[in-house]
């Protein structure tokens, strides 16, 4: 309590580089699982990081995925963050527990985005959303889901939906 | 027959030569040395160089404010100029950091090149497209003479953003984290046709300090020494919404600017220049804000935006500089988590409240009885509460925002998912103000005062930020944070006896924050403040000591936090010669009450008593009360009145003020 203090007066001064001071961010490269990882420095939070660079594309890690903490930043490129072919899987994989939660409830802002991003039109959305709630239990067997299984997934279950199947490869 | 073989020879001899100097000028461009380039060139005038050149000095093109802003010059003491660029690798001439002229010789040099450049191996043309883009349109290239190079991996990553618009995104303070207090800023490209929902997908582009590990008094050294690089990173949205509003729990506010799409493009052209080098990272000058605004500004020359800054750059003063630039289209609003939470609870009955807390902490499981006898509605929303709850709790414990969901969380959402209700999330509802509404950091006072036997005035001024009496609008009221408070008095009319000088000093605070974040149940915060800095310690305002003082409490508000209450235990550690052996130790209870009511009224009540560790005479008391009433931004009129033990006794006392923020 008493460092989270002094660190507290020592980092008004900060403004707005306070956010990057408490997390201390390191590790796991600059590749999209740092990026996910943002804003955090947790060691379970780097391992987490490492699992889901191997998700994506292995030409998304610039540098060698240190788990330790002292990796550098510097040294990644960071022009390479911006990866639209990958849009979609790394999307969900960084919003794994929103998109849950909206799936659960049938909406909300993460559903639609993701709706967005599979291309699925605004007349066919309600149905998309009524279908992720009631497939649920198949869509997220369990709660640390990759990405790819819950588009696979999801493709399967549009496949049997009538309106939806026309989304589907 | 001689003579012909002679001029024969001749004429090779001359070929050859100039052969050589175009390969010895196109070497060098390869090479990566323009500025030998550049000074070859006499030797070949026929050279397309040559005559870009000669164009740009006709037109003096470095002295062009776009070309300024590209660069990002700022004049120096010395009469000259030099780029706020740190990296190297932002220039193509070695003189360049210092010298426009030079460093547009050399680009255009560079533009003939084909060989990479480090860091990334792009070559001049594809890494530094908005000086290409501009000078293009200066210069009216040849394409046959100097071929527009092929730029892949630009044109990738502008593909994949889609520049359309910008918007500025500022995440609010979080009371309970007074260092987000001074806000941060970002900017986001917007694409077309971007909705309320498809906006998470966009990119933003963030500029931070990376200061790796570094914590505590190292980082704030650095920080304020510029021994940080500051960089750019473009990162999608959603991360940023993940970090500020699950993460950190800040309310989010979006500036749409009124921007042209050929302006975006622009600015993301100068940002694809930018992101591989580094800036100091000046805490204070060239932070996150400043350097926002620096890479707008090469796409609205004419828009002096950062010239507006003196001592230092607040984050919401770039709010306030774009809003009087007219430059703010629209501006929206993104609840944090802990609003969300907010906002589900005020809808609930305090039964089903009840019900959701036990569902978060002792699990579905154990209530699954109670829940069953409740309809489907009543239960959908006890259970999106529970799990707003343990999402929140798992940030509150971990520090992490784990994408992934614990087995509790599942089962949650599993229920969830089998009542098949679906509707809209409550709507949290939009703050009255923005945070650039709210009055401005500095402030200065004039008041007049006295007691039974003295009156005095009082010069009052403060650097930063809000304080508990202070216009309320765009600011919670729950916490208060100063940077430099001074007080000065000027006494009129002194006590009989008092034969000391008419100034005096009544306060000089160093730093001050108070945090006042209310406890219930499920949001447990402690409350805490601390202060250091100088204080008048007699009732003539004559003795001073330096002191460090503050402690931690519980606070408690009403739903609406119109009323706030707190209670504190303090210690004090000052020094002064007022004090025997010229120190003391303290310690002692706090409380106080505080109220808004509208925009315009605010009222404090707050009582203090310190125990001297070693001498019952040196303990010390106040009891104040204080009321303020205000514009919207300010000035404000505050009248408080105080009775203090202090050293020599007891004083009552009473100040009117009037307050001007700027």
């Amino acid at each position: 309590m008493k460092s989270k203090i002094s660190m507290a007066v020592l980092a008004t001064v900060i403004g707005c580089a306070a956010p990057q001071a408490f997390a201390g961010e390191q590790g796991a490269g600059c590749g999209i699982g740092k990026v996910i990882m943002e804003g955090k420095s947790d060691q379970g939070a780097n391992i987490v990081a490492s699992i889901l660079n191997d998700i994506l594309i292995p030409r998304t890690l610039f540098m060698t995925t240190a788990s330790s903490m002292d990796a550098p930043v510097l040294g990644c490129d960071p022009t390479q963050t911006v990866m639209q072919d990958v849009e979609k899987a790394s999307f969900v994989a960084a919003n794994l527990d929103n998109l849950s939660q909206e799936m659960a409830q049938g909406q909300g802002v993460h559903l639609e985005a993701l709706a967005a991003v599979m291309g699925i039109d605004s007349a066919d959305r309600p149905a998309f959303f009524a279908m992720t709630q009631q497939e649920y239990a198949t869509l997220l067997p369990a709660g640390d889901a990759r990405a790819s299984d819950v588009l696979a997934s999801l493709d399967a279950a549009m496949l049997r939906h009538a309106e939806l199947a026309k989304y589907t490869r | 027959m001689r003579a012909y073989s002679l001029i024969l020879l001749v004429l090779t001899l001359v070929a050859a030569s100039s052969t050589r100097a175009a390969d010895a000028l196109d070497a060098l461009l390869a090479a990566g040395r323009y500025d030998e380039a550049v000074a070859r060139l006499p030797e070949r005038p026929d050279h397309y160089l040559a005559r870009l050149l000669a164009e740009a000095e006709r037109q003096r093109l470095w002295e062009h404010p776009v070309w300024r802003r590209l660069l990002h010059y700022q004049p120096t003491l010395l009469g000259g100029v030099e780029s706020q660029v740190d990296g190297d690798d932002f220039f193509l001439s070695a003189s360049g950091k210092t010298d426009p002229r030079a460093e547009l010789a050399a680009t255009l040099a560079g533009f003939f090149s084909t060989a990479g450049v480090p860091p990334q191996g792009h070559t001049p043309q594809c890494r530094f497209r908005a000086r290409h883009f501009w000078l293009d349109t200066q210069l009216h290239f040849d394409p046959r003479r100097l071929p527009k190079q092929s730029c892949e991996k630009f044109d990738f990553f502008i593909q994949g953003i889609r520049p359309h618009g910008i918007s500025v995104v500022f995440p609010a303070e979080h009371p309970d984290s007074p260092s987000s207090m001074f806000g941060h800023t970002l900017l986001r490209i917007d694409r077309e046709g971007q909705t309320e929902a498809t906006r998470m997908l966009d990119y933003t582009i963030n500029f931070a300090a990376e200061a790796g590990d570094t914590s505590g008094v190292a980082y704030a050294f650095n920080g304020l020494s510029g021994n940080f690089e500051g960089r750019f990173r473009v990162i999608p949205y959603y991360m940023k919404l993940r970090e500020y509003a699950q993460m950190e729990n800040r309310d989010i506010w979006e500036y749409r600017l009124d921007i042209s799409p050929e302006q975006t493009r622009f600015v993301l052209m100068h940002a694809w220049e930018l992101l591989p080098t580094y800036y100091d990272y000046y805490f204070f000058t060239e932070n996150c804000a400043y350097h926002l605004l620096s890479l707008l500004e090469p796409a609205m020359p004419e828009r002096e935006l950062t010239d507006a800054f003196g001592a230092w750059v607040l984050p919401v003063d770039i709010l306030r500089v774009l809003r009087d630039s007219d430059m703010v289209r629209e501006v929206r609003y993104y609840p944090s988590r802990y609003r969300v939470i907010q906002t589900r609870r005020g809808r609930l009955s305090d039964q089903d409240n009840e019900l959701a807390l036990d569902v978060f902490a002792r699990g579905l499981a154990s209530q699954q009885a109670r829940l069953d006898a409740l309809d489907k509605s009543r239960q959908a929303d006890i259970l999106d509460l529970a799990y707003e709850y343990r999402r929140y709790a798992g940030v509150a414990s971990s520090d992490v925002l784990d994408p992934s969901l614990s087995d509790d969380e599942r089962a949650l959402l599993l229920a969830r998912s089998r009542l098949g209700i679906r509707r809209q999330a409550p709507a949290v509802p939009e703050p009255a103000s923005s945070p650039d509404a709210g009055h401005r950091a500095a402030r200065l006072g004039l008041g007049a005062g006295g007691d039974r036997d003295a009156a005095f005035l009082q010069l009052d001024y403060r650097g930063v930020y809000h304080d508990w009496l202070d216009p309320l609008p765009g600011h919670s009221n729950s916490y208060a944070l100063a940077f430099g408070d001074l007080a000065l008095r000027h006494y009129l009319r002194r006590a009989p006896g008092d034969e000391a000088g008419r100034l005096r000093l009544r306060r000089l605070h160093v730093v001050r924050i108070d945090n006042m974040e209310p406890w219930d149940g499920f949001f447990r915060r402690i409350s805490w403040r601390v202060v250091t800095g100088a204080e008048a310690v007699t009732r003539n305002d004559d003795r001073q000591a330096y002191l460090l003082r503050g402690g931690p409490g519980i606070s408690l508000a009403t739903r609406s936090r119109h009323l706030l209450a707190w209670g504190l235990l303090e210690a004090e550690i000052a020094a002064g010669s007022a004090y025997r052996d010229a120190l003391r130790l303290a310690g002692g209870p706090a409380a106080g009450l505080m109220a808004s009511l509208g925009e315009r009224l605010r009222l404090r009540a707050s009582a203090r008593y310190l125990y001297d560790a070693r001498a019952a005479v040196q303990d010390s008391a106040q009891l104040e009360m204080g009321i303020s009433w205000s514009a919207k931004a300010g000035p404000s009129l505050r009248l408080t009145a105080s009775r203090q033990r202090l050293l020599d006794g007891w004083r009552n006392s009473a100040l009117a003020s009037l307050k001007f923020y700027f």
